[in-house]
């Protein structure tokens, strides 16, 4: 018996069947979806491939598998996005051979059709995952994508003083990007200090320090001074009990550490302003003092009253 | 010294060998090299290769660069 005669006879035998067979098909599917798709859109789904499946089982044009391919691709990349499953979205496909196995049950002469519709529809099955999972990929990448654009941003503290809060773990692609963003700030601005926050950085392991020291040996190179900052203590636990040095690299508790180290090191003091009386007065914070701050900064060239957390020089671990 | 690169855009490891050599050298006739106006890929490109340029200093541009050795005397 010659593969194209079979093929013939079951594409005959299906269109024959149409209307029973896309029924019992659409029941299955609808079933198995749990009430997200209607029965209507599913059965117009599904007339469709049904078509199809039979214009390449019939072999009558060569477009059939190409175009039953891209629908297949079509509709798991709808199922992918919809939130479906895996085992759902081929199940939509594998649902045909039950539907059509009951009703060729009961004639014995049947079998080699079947098993022929059945090999096809394996294939498809196959391919309905690999879309699935493609689908399913590319949406990972546009997120991950899109966190990169989100979780990078480069902020300016003071005149000359820039600082990047990072938030998440540090790999090798985000570090690039950081270190990017980073240094073009640094020229762009001219700022002599860079703080990195690592406040949100969720563990810091070997592989994390690494992408932080390369950062700021770069920041270095350009004749900036760096500051890590941000260091909670079971980050420094993990620190110390990994072994990793930071060697001369400054690193701090707080951002507001940090900021009174780049300070000092530019030469600016914070003093307290005396007529800061006036905004606990009746004026009820409508001030008219010229400046809205309590805090003011100023240069000077000696350190006359210093910030009051910066007891450590700068340039030393805290 | 002063040691403007910004017109650098491609470094390799030569080149920075080259600049720290030139650095450390200068040190033993006591003078001081700064090296000033590097680009972000640049800075990048030597920090991947692993040359940190341990002992020459660095400065965002001419000015700074000037600032800094000033500052020595």
């Amino acid at each position: 018996m010659d593969a194209g005669s079979t093929q013939d006879r079951m594409a005959d035998y299906l269109r024959r069947h149409q209307d029973k067979v896309v029924g019992r098909w659409s029941e299955l599917v609808v079933a198995s979806s749990r009430g997200r798709t209607s029965s209507e859109e599913v059965r117009r789904e599904l007339t469709d491939l049904f078509s199809l499946i039979n214009r390449v089982l019939s072999g009558a044009d060569d477009h059939a598998a190409g175009e039953l391919h891209a629908a297949l691709d079509e509709l798991s990349r709808s199922r992918a996005r919809d939130g479906f499953t895996p085992s759902e979205t081929a199940l939509a496909v594998f649902s045909l051979k039950d539907a059509v196995y009951e009703l060729v049950a009961d004639s014995a002469d049947m079998v080699p059709e079947y098993l022929t519709l059945s090999r096809l529809l394996d294939d498809l099955g196959l391919r309905t995952f690999e879309a699935y999972s493609s689908a399913r990929e590319q949406i990972i990448a546009d997120q991950s994508a899109a966190m990169m654009e989100l979780s990078t941003p480069v902020v300016r503290l003071w005149e000359g003083i820039i600082a990047v809060p990072l938030v998440g773990t540090l790999d090798s692609a985000r570090t690039q990007v950081v270190m990017e963003r980073l240094l073009e700030a640094l020229v762009a601005s001219g700022a002599a200090h860079a703080v990195i926050d690592i406040t949100g950085v969720p563990t810091v392991d070997t592989e994390v320090a690494q992408h932080l020291l390369k950062t700021v040996s770069a920041v270095r190179l350009l004749g900036a001074e760096c500051t890590i900052s941000g260091i909670r203590p079971q980050v420094a636990q993990t620190i110390v009990s990994l072994g990793i040095e930071f060697g001369d690299i400054a690193t701090k508790a707080t951002l507001a550490d940090a900021l009174a180290v780049a300070f000092r090191q530019a030469g600016l003091t914070v003093v307290r302003a005396l007529w800061t009386r006036c905004r606990s007065s009746r004026s009820g914070g409508r001030c008219s003092s010229p400046s809205r701050s309590s805090w003011r900064t100023r240069a000077s060239c000696g350190f006359r009253k210093t910030w009051p957390t910066s007891s450590s020089p700068p340039g030393r671990a805290a | 010294m002063i040691i403007d690169i910004t017109a650098v855009e491609i470094v390799d490891s030569f080149i920075g060998r080259m600049l720290t050599m030139i650095g450390s050298i200068s040190r033993l006739f006591d003078a001081e090299t700064v090296i000033v106006g590097m680009r972000p890929a640049v800075a990048i490109t030597l920090t991947e290769l692993g040359l940190s340029m341990k002992g020459v200093r660095t400065a965002l541009n001419a000015e700074k660069g000037l600032e800094l050795l000033n500052g020595r005397r």
